[in-house]
C-alpha cells in the first residue's frame, strides 16, 4: 500500500496528473506522489487560458528546487481557467495538491478519452513501489 | 559508500543523493526549510565525506608552500585558511582548507571527490622533502554547525563561550590519535558557525556525538540539513564547488579566487603560468540573480543581445531572495565590467532576464557571519 493520498473521486495519468470531472469540465492538478517527488515547488508555468490542447500535450512546467517537470494534459479540450494564485504561491501545490493546488480547468472535448485514464486503484498500482 | 552516521540519517528519514561515491542526505524534510534554518537560526550538517589529510615533518612548511598557492607563512598555530592546489598549468587540482596544528604538523581538509587524487599528487611532489602524508579520513567524523545561533549551540555543548575567532581553531588531544578533535570557526554557508572533526571514533562514539550536538540544535528549533541546503547556501555566499565551478581547466583568476594566490612567495607549482596568464584572462566567475521567474541550472547559456556571453556552472532557488540564482562564468571580452549588467538566460528555450552580481548574493547587513561579528 502506498503512503500517498489518492482520492477516489477522480482519474489519473501515468505522468501523475489527476482530473476531477464534473459534466464537461475537468479540474486538473498533480498528485500527492508527484508533489512529494518534486520537493519544494518554486515556479509554475501555467498554460494560457482559452487555448485548445490535445490529450498528452505538454502545456506547462513545474519547477522545484531540485528539478523541472513537464505538465501534460490528461484529455483534449479548451483551457477555460488557470489557478492564478499559484503564480505567487506555487507552494500551495505541495501543501494541498488535490484542492487549493488545482492547476487549471479544461472543457473536455471527447469524454471517451476519460476511459483511457487510470482509476484510483490502477494509479495506486503504478506508484506502489514508492 | 556509506558515512559512519548513515544509520542516523536513515532513522531521520533522509532522502539521499550520490555524491563523490557516498550516499549522502540530500534533505531530511525540505531543502528550503533546512536552508532557512541556517540563515535564520541554526542547522547541522554531517560532512564526514570530506577528506582529511595530515602532513607532518621537518620540511612541512617549505613543502606546503611549494604545493599550495596561498602562503603558509600567513598561518600560525591555531589559525587556518583557504588554499588551492594547482597543477603546472595553474589549473585547480583542489580547493582546500589548511590548519596549522604546530610548527611541524598541518591538517588539510580536501574535497571528497578529490581525496585520492590529492593524496597521490602530494606524494608525487614530496621528493626531497622530509615529510609524511597520512590520510586520516577513515574512522573520523566531521560535523558543521552553521547559522546565527551556532554560538549558542557551542555554549551549550562545551559550557563556555564561543571564543574561537573566525578561521581559527582549537585542537584537543593530539590529532590522529585516539579521542582527538579539531573545532574551527568556519564553514561553507556564509554564516557564523563551527566545524568539528573527531578522530578515531567508532560508530558508537559517532552516534553519541551526533546525538549530543543535534540535540542542542533541535532544542533551539534548528534542523539537520542535507546537501541540497548546503549547495544553495554556498551558492548564495559565492563559494565554489569542485567539478561544478572549478576544475583542472580553470585557473584561480578565472574563478575570481585571485586573493588566494600569493605571487610574492617563492616558487610554487603553477606560479609561472599564473604570472604569464594574469593579463590574458577572458572569463571570470560571477553571481547571477534572476529578474524573471525560472532557475538557472548548470550548462544554461547567458546572452547579451544575440551573442553568448557566458554560462551557468551552478544554480538553484534562493529561499531568502525568492528568486533563481546562479554561479556563472562571464566572457569579459564581451561584457567588460559585468557587475549589475542585465543579461538574458536561455532557460529551456526561453530567454529570461537576469542580472550579474558579485557575491555574496544576500544583503550582508541581514545575513552572513558579518552581521554577528562586525
Amino acid at each position: 500500500m502506498t503512503k500517498y493520498h489518492i482520492p477516489e473521486d477522480r482519474l489519473y495519468t501515468n505522468s501523475h496528473e489527476w482530473i476531477l470531472v464534473d459534466k464537461d469540465i475537468g479540474i486538473v492538478g498533480i498528485t500527492d506522489y508527484a508533489q512529494d517527488k518534486l520537493g519544494d515547488i518554486v515556479f509554475i508555468e501555467l498554460p494560457d487560458e482559452n487555448i485548445e490542447v490535445s490529450m498528452g500535450a505538454k502545456i506547462g512546467e513545474i519547477e522545484s528546487v531540485k528539478t523541472v517537470a513537464e505538465l501534460y494534459s490528461p484529455v483534449s479540450g479548451k483551457i477555460v481557467e488557470v489557478n492564478k494564485s499559484l503564480i505567487e504561491k506555487p507552494e500551495i501545490v505541495n501543501e494541498d495538491p488535490y484542492n487549493e493546488g488545482w492547476i487549471y480547468k479544461i472543457k473536455i472535448r471527447d469524454r471517451d478519452e476519460l476511459d483511457r485514464l487510470l482509476n484510483p486503484l490502477k494509479y495506486a498500482e503504478l506508484i506502489k513501489n514508492d | 559508500m556509506k558515512v559512519p552516521l548513515h544509520e542516523i540519517h536513515e532513522s531521520m528519514g533522509a532522502k539521499y543523493t550520490l555524491f563523490a561515491g557516498y550516499q549522502l542526505p540530500l534533505y531530511y524534510t525540505s531543502i528550503t526549510n533546512e536552508h532557512l534554518s541556517v540563515r535564520n537560526n541554526v542547522g547541522i550538517f554531517d560532512v564526514s565525506h570530506m577528506g582529511r589529510i595530515l602532513v607532518e615533518g621537518e620540511d612541512v612548511q617549505e613543502y606546503l608552500n611549494y604545493v599550495l598557492a596561498n602562503d603558509i607563512n600567513n598561518l600560525y598555530v591555531g589559525r587556518m585558511h583557504y588554499s588551492l592546489i594547482l597543477n603546472e598549468n595553474a589549473g585547480i587540482i583542489d580547493d582546500i582548507t589548511v590548519f596549522m596544528l604546530d610548527e611541524y604538523r598541518f591538517l588539510l581538509v580536501v574535497n571528497a571527490i578529490n581525496r585520492l587524487k590529492v593524496v597521490n599528487w602530494l606524494n608525487r611532489h614530496k621528493v626531497g622533502y622530509a615529510i609524511n602524508i597520512k590520510d586520516v579520513t577513515r574512522n573520523s567524523i566531521m560535523l558543521a554547525v552553521q547559522g546565527p545561533r551556532s554560538s549558542q549551540v557551542y555554549r551549550e555543548i562545551y559550557n563556555k563561550d564561543f571564543d574561537i575567532k573566525r578561521f581559527h581553531f582549537i585542537e584537543s588531544g593530539v590529532l590522529g590519535e585516539e579521542k582527538s578533535s579539531v573545532i574551527s570557526r568556519s564553514g561553507y554557508t556564509g554564516e557564523d558557525g563551527f566545524e568539528i572533526i573527531y578522530f578515531f571514533c567508532d560508530k558508537g562514539d559517532a552516534f553519541s556525538i551526533w546525538r549530543k550536538i543535534y540535540g542542542k540544535v533541535e532544542k533551539l528549533g534548528g534542523l539537520a540539513c542535507g546537501l541540497g541546503a548546503r549547495d544553495m547556501l554556498r551558492i548564495e555566499a559565492g563559494y565554489v564547488l569542485y567539478d561544478n565551478d572549478i576544475d583542472e581547466d580553470i585557473n584561480p583568476y578565472e574563478a575570481s579566487l585571485d586573493w588566494v594566490v600569493k605571487l610574492n612567495k617563492p616558487n610554487f607549482i603553477g606560479k609561472k603560468t599564473l604570472i604569464s596568464s594574469k593579463y590574458k584572462i577572458w572569463k571570470k566567475r560571477y553571481g547571477l540573480v534572476m529578474i524573471e521567474p525560472g532557475i538557472p541550472r548548470r550548462g544554461y547559456k547567458i546572452y547579451k543581445e544575440e551573442s553568448v556571453v557566458g554560462y551557468v556552472t551552478s544554480g538553484g532557488y534562493s529561499p531568502i531572495l525568492k528568486k533563481g540564482i546562479g554561479m556563472v562564468y562571464i566572457d569579459i571580452r564581451k561584457i567588460n565590467e559585468p557587475e549589475n549588467r542585465e543579461v538574458n538566460i536561455d532557460i529551456r528555450g526561453k530567454l529570461r532576464k537576469a542580472v550579474i552580481k558579485k557575491f555574496p548574493l544576500y544583503d550582508i547587513k541581514k545575513y552572513g557571519y558579518g552581521r554577528i561579528i562586525r
